[in-house]
Order: C-alpha cells, then structure tokens, then sequence
C-alpha cells in the first residue's frame, strides 16, 4: 500500500489550458513487484516528485466533461517515466492524460533500500475551465487513491498476486489472508467466510457490484462464487449497510473481476495447481482479447477445474468429502468517449459428498460418538474421488449488464444482473429411490442506477458523493418433504453518501432507506403443520383450501458517519466509524418446521421477528513507517432483535422436546436477543523492505447476549497468526523470491457455556506450515510465478470450533500445494 | 462431471410454480416412514395383538398404542408404514429387500436381548428370528418369552446401513456393538427410533 501527499498549486499559471490536474499514486500493483498476502506492497513504491500541466483536451470542453483516468506508468531506477498505458477512464481524456503521465517525474522505488524499476498506477482527474477561464480551486493536497486507505472502516484488499497464491481454495478460505476474517468449515468440501465473528446471514458478499444471492441459511452450504474470476478481491470489516444495503452487519466481501483490456491485443492468465491431501487437481485459464479492428471493445472468456478426492486426517480418511467444481464465464464490453458498456455471464457448479461421519441419527447416538476416537466405521473410508449419498450439488449463474455513462452532469452507472441458483441434497435413502430429497430453486432479478455527482469543490476541500437506487425481485421454490416454504420478494433501497476530502480530513455520511415485501407460499401440509404447532396465528396468512400465502413487509434505514484524520500524512492515520446497519429476516428463520439437516435437533421458525438492526462503530490506525508497516482496528456494536437459534424453553422454563418417529429431539427455535459484540482485529509487518523480516495478524471477537451475559454460540475463537519471512534478492532468473515458516495458533473457545452447544469447544491448537515463492523470468519480459505452501506439515491432529466438523471428526491433516501461475 | 453439464442454465421468471407449492413429493422422496407396527402372535395360538406408534402427518405429534401383553412366549411381527403417501406405503417390503443394508434393534428398559445384552429388569427376552440374504440379523421378526410382569419401556430402533465407499457397513456382530457401546457405534443412519410404554401381566 502506498500514500501519497501532494500539494498542487493551480493558479496564474499560464502553461495550463485551464484544466486541473489532481495527480496521485495509488496502490501499485504491477509485474515484477512482490505481494504480501495482507498488506500490498512491502516494498516502497515510486512517488511522484512533482506535477506537471494537464492539458483540458477541446473534444471535451464543448460538454465539460469530467472524468478520471487512470494511467499505468513504468519507473525506471533513476524516476524517469519509461512507459505510459492507457487502463481505465473515459477515452476522450486517455492521450491527455498518458502524454502528461509520461512527463512525470518520480523518485524511484526501494526494495531493501536499493533503487529498483518498478511499474505503479497514476490517476488524472479532468475538470473543465470555470468561466472566467481560470481553474477551479487554488491548492489542494491530494491523498492516496487507494480505496483501502480511504475507506473510514478497515478495509484490505487482496490482488492478483495474493489470489493466485490461493489458488485452488474456494473464496471463504482466500479471504482468511485479511486479518480479522476466519472460515466456517461445513461438512462437505465448501466453507463459509466469517468477518468479525459473523457468518453468512450477517455478510454481504458483492460479485461484479451484485448482491451474492443464495440459500443462506445450509450451515454446509459454500458461498458460491468461484475466486479465479476475481482481478481483486476487498473485504471491509464492520457494519456497512448505510454504503451497501441489508445484511452488512459484520462486513462485505466485495469481489472485483478484473477490468476488460484496454490495450489491442490478446493476453490472459494461465493457473495450474496440485494440492496433496486429497489428491487435487485444479487448473484455470482466462483469456482476454481487445481487436485492434474496434478499438474499444474487449471480450473475455474463462473456465476453471478442480478435483478432489475424500480429504485425511492424519489418523483416518473423512469419507466421503470428495468433490467437483467447474466454473466458467465470458464478458464482453464496449467503451467510448463518454461511457462504456458490458455484459458477462459466470456459472459456478459444485458437486461434493457429505461426510459419511455426520451422526445425526438421535440426540444420544450424536452425543455417544462425541467421545469416540475416531468415527464409527472409519476403517472402511478410502480417500477416492467417488460422491456418494449423501451429497450435495450446486449451480450458480449470473447474468449481468452494466452501463456506466459520464457527462457534465457526473457519472451514472446501472446495473441490471439475473442470478439463478439450483440446489439439490441427496440423502441416504433405500435402493427404489432416486433423485434429489431437497430441490432449491432461488430466482433473483437485481437492478441499481447511481449518479456520481462531479466532483465539487468546496473551498480547500473536494466533495464527492452521489445517490442511487437498487430493487431486487426474487422468487424461491422448494421440492421435498417439509422444510421451506416458496417465497416471492420484493426489494427496494434507496441512498445518499458524501465524501469531503479536505488537508488532512476526510469527513463522509451515508443515509440508506431499505424495505421488504415477501409473501410466503406454503402448501396445505406445511400450513397444517404450523397450525397444529401453533406457530402461525390464523390471521397471519390468507388460506383458499390449497395454498396459504403468508405476507410480511419491513422497511429499515441505516445511516454512517465516518472519517479518516491523516495524523502524519503518508505515515500515521486514524479512521473512526459510526454507523447502524440491518438484516431482514430470511424465511427459514421465519417458517422453517423440520429436523434440521445437520443437527439432532428439531427446528421451528418464528414468523413475528422483524428485522435485526446493529448500531455501533469501529476505531482502526494505520501506520506506515521504513521498519513498520502495521493496522489495528477495535471494533464494538450492539445487535437488536438479533435472530439467534436456541433451545426452546417449554413454559415451566424445561427445555422443549419433540418425539418423531427418529427419537426424541430438543426443539430449537429462532428468537430474538440483544446481542453485544466488541473485539479487535490487525496486522503487523515489521522489516517490510528488509530482506528478513515477521508478518503477524489476528483477531480476537467477544459475542454475549446482552441480557444474560452468555457468550453466543458460534463466536469463533480468539486467533493468531505469525509468518517469519525471508526475502533473499534475485538468484539468477528467480526474482521475487519469498520464504517463509507459518505460525497459526488458535485458542479454544472458552467464553460459549458447553450446555448451549452440542460438544463442548475443542482445544486450542498450533500448526505450523510453510511457504516459498518465486518469480522465474523466461525472457520477452515474462515471467513464470512458482509458489508451494505446505499447511499443517506436522501432520497435527485437531478440530476447530468454527468447524461442523468438530462434532463427528478431525480436521485434515497436513497438506501441501504446489501452484503455478502465468500472465499471458 | 455429467451432473454439472446437465444442471439448468438460465430459468425465466415462471410465476406459477412459486405459487403453488406442491404437496407431491414424488422424486423427493425421503424414504421415511411414519407409523410402526408390532404385531404378538402368542404361540399357543390366538389372535394376536397389534400395537402401533403413528405419526400419520409427521409433525412431532404421534398417537403411540400402551403395549399391554399377557405372559407366555410369543412370536413378534414388525411392520413399517409410510402414511404421508395415499394410499399408504409399505415400507417394510422395501426395507426386507435391502435387509443387507437395514437392521432392527430392540432396546429398552423391559427388555433383554442381543442388543441390550443381561438386563435383569427386563420382562422381555427377545431373539432375532429372521436373516438378510447374507445371513445376518435383520430384525423383522423375533421370537420372545416373558421373564417376569411390570412395566417398562420397549425400545424399536431402525438402522439404515447402506455401503461406504464400496464396502458393505453392515456386519455380524451389531447388536453387540450396541449392547456394549451403544447406537452412536454403529455405522449408517436411524431411520426409526421409538419408545413403547411396555406392560406384562
């Protein structure tokens, strides 16, 4: 990551055709440049020296448009500027902005105190003349156009380099490289990502700028987005509902496909992958095409594969835990003077076994093989590639439309995407039965429009902002026995955000209103089963004889205010945030009747709750110094109507049981609770440009019920991670070479009552693991990225709280992968 | 990889399956069943006496018969029962086809038998009566004496044993298993796990 302030002097200078030039360097990002897997950069980047004149082009002073550009600018050693390229921005201000790129004058980048040739980002932002003729404003210092940095909560950002170095693992386990964020393990070869303590329901995950919409609520259910279409991938840690909409209580995951080639020619990304435990294959190729022919228009097209056979502990094989993934995509898009357009389309299929081990056949079966040593009929299981019943198996598509047009007036962007997940159980069933015994088909039509006001300018400072509308409509339809009900939808959100960016503030507010209309559709059966329950009031839904439709309507606002205070500029911030953000509730929560799939228990919805509404902030610091470059984040927020799933408590306050034709079951219920959560989380590098040095991050989450004062069950265990690493210079054709030994202790989770849970928390653990990287150069300025990470190379056997697993086996056991990535 | 390829790629806004959920479970069938019967048939000859634990709409509310038995020894008849199907489906010809991969077990406070092994208590000594193809224990019929009278509990318990990774799971020696280290030993699944009041007098 890098900062950079710069102060402009806009004034009677006569070299100036009347235009303004806001010159910063962002985060850099190019080839040839090392990659920590948390912070950006570890070495230090060029800076830009000094500015120089922006030349308004007259194509665009008839409209006066604005824009940004951003310009990819080669340093050499020295600071000269060797190479300027056009990358994203309107096309009438590109020869603009590349010809005052390649003007630039920069100190040099270091690694390790030693002046090195470096590739970095420079943004231009064009204004046109005011009347008089003069420029808009007299000074401005700019700050680093590093979203990361300017974002008022902790925000990390992972790029193309640290996602390759994930390649093979699903999205959950990539996002574990930003401190702060665990994984939730299922049962299955899919796990969920965890951000401040909360799962899935409570994060919001952004593909391509879409809502991620799918069957929340399958504690094995894998977020259904495949990581290799990502260019890059933010996570922003806290409540950010105001700025992205429900269900951001404990953060966002937004991830980023790269952006179309800009440059006429053909290039791509080739990724193959092997990882040992379990004997998987993974291979990835992308290939980006932009015709010298139309200039402008740039198609893509990707696919990548993956295998795996049943994974190891290291006392027995998990069986059954083999799986298959395929995903693939295309995008095509066209830019012009004033706008650019762009339609993509990406499927996501898995196919994955349960664990054979899952036991929840009664409450005293469950709780017997609690203290097993390993699982019964464990000495059959044999780590093959075969799925077997029971098994799960998933589709993903999505289709989207994205315009973004700029003129006088700003930029407005709108999006229009169609996203349909199909998902199918297959359970264990007696040899006459086929096909699935769960059948999920959940429809969602999403569209947004958002104008960008141009940006305003307010004395010293710089206001930016705008305003936007987003509606959803969904439809869900389920087969099979009791469970769910179908539901259609009806989502719309409208808000506002501002952001002044003064001398050593930045100040931004964000107002969002949001409202639910969902009508539940239940057949005659389930509609029987709630009434006989008496969980559903008579004149909650309307019954014709065969159908009962169940309305509900909400409607929350959330609002932030946020800021960012540069202590020391380029090297000490503080960013303080205050915001509300809120989740409906889903309609599992609201009627689900049934066993619940992956406990002993029986699962009974509450059709009264309303939506949950977090209220509270966070204080984050960032510092970046030669010797250090660290971020720490404190974090408290208080959870009303928080939905939390409980024993249910009969009258005499004994918890309830049902008596089915499986056993006897302890009835569990959704209710809602007061929910206090504080904790922390960062990272620290120390010796960044050094050729030895310690990166270190983790995160530590406190979750109680406000009115009793238990911890809830879930919160994930307080945890630390510690990477000693080695960085020798270039041997060779090996350059960026990495060394490092991994270091990952987990605490056990003592803070949650044993009684509330199923088993008590496991204990705490240490693995350690190791990782080495290098760069090959292979001539004609390409090079050839070779990486090994070996997890677990002690062969530990442990289980982890956050983990199904926990309740019938051990985790896997150590597991080593080799990757092997090429730009092409 | 078949499965991937085959799966549905895009599907239109159909407003009429959303709104008519169906009742027919037909491909998704769970294989369950909801009503098990026991049937005694005194070996001196009679009528025999029929108990049944029913959960017909399977929503946690069964109507479970008090057994009520008269001493002597008696040969037992289990019969399983899917009623959310009309008509009702037999499940105990499905279940007695794959006997290689299903077991009955009786447990319970009155009872003695393999899977519970020496229980003084018990007013019931029971023994399996029937064998799957392979020759081992299935559990749809027993033979059984009373030990004594009183009243306890009869546990019925349905175990789905189907192969894992190719290897069958179900093997001699179960009941014992149980008897020693109880169900959460076996490998599978319950399908069935109810509890009689048992009387003998």
């Amino acid at each position: 990551m890098t900062s950079f302030t710069g102060r402009f002097f806009v004034g009677p200078q006569l070299l100036w055709l009347a235009g303004l030039a806001l010159a910063s360097v962002a985060r850099a990002e190019p080839p040839g440049t090392e990659v920590e897997a948390v912070q950006a950069t570890p070495f230090h980047p060029p800076e830009l020296e000094h500015q120089v004149p922006l030349v308004y082009p007259e194509a665009a002073l008839a409209e006066g448009l604005h824009g940004g550009v951003s310009v990819l600018v080669d340093v050499d050693a020295t600071g000269r500027v060797t190479d300027a390229r056009f990358e994203e921005g309107p096309e009438v201000f590109a020869e603009a902005a590349v010809d005052a790129a390649r003007a630039l004058h920069f100190r040099p980048a270091t690694r390790g105190r030693v002046d090195v040739a470096a590739t970095t980002r420079v943004l231009f932002h064009f204004a046109p003349p005011l009347p008089d003729g003069s420029s808009p404003v007299v000074e401005i210092v700019v700050h680093a156009a590093d979203e990361d940095l300017e974002d008022v909560r902790a925000r990390t950002t992972l790029d193309a380099r640290d996602l390759e170095r994930a390649a093979g693992q699903d999205l959950a386990e990539t996002v574990t490289a930003v401190a702060g964020v665990r994984m939730a393990e299922g049962t299955s070869d899919a796990s969920k990502p965890i951000i401040r303590g909360q799962q899935e329901r409570r994060l919001l995950v952004l593909f391509d700028g879409v809502r991620h919409e799918s069957q929340k609520w399958g504690p094995d259910h894998g977020t259904e987005i495949d990581p290799f279409a990502a260019g890059s991938v933010s996570v922003v840690r806290g409540a950010a509902g105001a700025r992205f909409g429900p269900d951001a209580i404990g953060g966002v995951i937004l991830v980023q496909p790269p952006p179309l080639r800009s440059e006429p020619g053909v290039g791509g990304k080739a990724v193959a992958a092997f990882a040992s435990n379990g004997t998987r294959p993974y291979g990835a190729l992308r290939l980006d095409v932009a015709p010298a022919a139309v200039p402008g228009l740039a198609l893509r097209v990707e696919g990548n594969g993956a295998r795996a056979a049943s994974r190891r502990t290291p006392d027995y094989v998990l069986g059954n835990t083999a799986s298959e993934a395929l995903n693939g995509g295309a995008t095509v898009g066209y830019r012009w003077d004033h706008g650019a357009v762009r339609a993509g389309w990406h499927r996501y299929a898995f196919r994955g076994g349960v664990f054979y081990g899952v036991q929840s056949g009664t409450p005293e079966a469950f709780a017997a093989q609690l203290s097993a040593e390993r699982p019964a009929s464990s000495e059959l299981w044999t780590a093959d590639f075969g799925i077997d019943r029971p098994s799960q198996q998933v589709t993903h598509d999505v289709a989207t439309l994205h315009a973004t047009v700029f003129g006088a007036l700003g930029a407005v962007d709108a999006t229009y995407a169609y996203q349909h997940n199909h998902r199918l159980e297959f359970e264990q069933v007696r040899g006459g039965v086929e096909g699935p015994q769960y059948d999920f088909t959940l429809r969602t039509h999403s569209g947004d429009v958002a104008w960008t006001h141009p940006t305003a300018f307010v004395g010293i400072g710089q206001l930016t902002g705008g305003v936007g509308v987003q509606g959803m409509l969904q439809e869900n339809v389920y087969e099979g026995y009791s469970l769910l009900p179908n539901f259609r939808g009806l989502g719309l959100g409208v808000f506002a955000h501002e952001r002044l960016s003064l001398q050593r503030v930045d100040v931004e507010a964000a107002l969002r209103h949001d409202t639910l209309s969902r009508t539940a559709f239940m057949s005659e059966d389930d509609y029987g089963l709630h009434q006989r329950r008496d969980t559903l009031d008579e004149g909650q839904c309307d019954f014709d004889g065969r159908v009962a439709s169940c309305p509900a309507r909400y409607g929350t606002s959330s609002g932030s205010v946020g800021g960012v205070l540069h202590l020391v500029p380029e090297q000490l911030d503080l960013k303080v945030d205050v915001s509300t953000a809120s989740r409906f509730p889903n309609v599992d929560e609201l009627y689900l009747v049934g066993s619940a799939p992956s406990f002993p228990v029986y699962g009974v919805g509450a059709p009264d709750l309303g939506p949950e509404t977090a209220f509270g902030g966070s204080v984050t610091a960032g510092l970046r110094l030669l010797w250090v470059e660290a971020e720490a984040s404190g974090f408290a927020y208080h959870v009303a109507n928080y939905v939390y799933f409980a024993p249910e408590l009969g009258p005499n306050g004994q918890p309830a049981f049902d008596v089915t034709i499986r056993g006897t079951w302890p009835r569990y219920a959704f209710r809602p609770i007061d929910a206090a959560v504080q904790g922390m989380d960062g990272s620290v590098t120390l010796g960044p440009q050094e050729v030895v040095g310690l990166d270190a991050r983790g995160g530590l989450v406190r979750m109680r019920d406000a009115a009793t004062g238990d911890g809830l069950v879930g919160t994930p265990a307080d945890y630390l991670h510690l990477e000693p690493v080695v960085r020798p210079g270039p041997l060779g054709p090996l350059h960026e070479n990495r060394l490092s030994v991994l270091v990952d202790g987990v605490a056990r989770q003592s803070r949650v009552d044993p009684a509330a849970d199923f088993a008590p928390a496991p204990e705490g653990y240490v693995l350690l693991g190791l990782a080495a990287d290098t760069a090959i150069d292979v001539g004609r300025r390409r090079e050839v990225r070779v990486g090994l990470t070996a997890h677990n190379l002690l062969d530990h056997a442990y289980r982890d709280y956050s983990s199904l697993l926990r309740y019938y086996a051990d985790q896997p056991g150590r597991d080593v992968q080799v990757r092997v990535g090429m730009d092409i | 990889m078949r499965y991937l390829m085959l799966a549905p790629l895009l599907g239109l806004l159909a407003c009429s399956d959303v709104e008519n959920p169906g009742d027919d479970v037909d491909g998704h069938d769970h294989g369950l069943v909801t009503k098990v019967e026991l049937s005694f048939t005194p070996d001196g000859g009679g009528d025999a006496l029929v108990f049944a634990w029913s959960d017909p709409e399977n929503d946690g509310d069964p109507v479970i018969d008090p057994i009520v038995l008269p001493e002597g020894d008696h040969a037992l008849t289990i019969a399983l029962w899917n009623e959310l199907e009309d008509p009702s489906d037999d499940v105990t010809v499905e279940v007695e086809a794959e006997g290689e991969e299903h077991q009955l077990f009786l447990t319970g406070s009155g009872v003695q038998s393999e899977a519970t092994g020496d229980n003084p208590a018990a007013l019931l000594d029971i023994s399996y009566a029937d064998e799957d193809d392979g020759g081992l224990p299935l559990g749809l019929e027993h033979v059984l004496r009373t030990m004594a009278t009183g009243e306890r509990e009869l546990l019925v318990t349905l175990r789905h044993l189907p192969p894992e990774d190719g290897t069958a799971t179900k093997t001699a020696g179960l009941a014992d298993d149980v008897a020693a280290d109880g169900f959460g030993s076996l490998p599978g699944d319950t399908d069935v796990q109810v509890r009689f009041d048992l009387m003998v007098e």
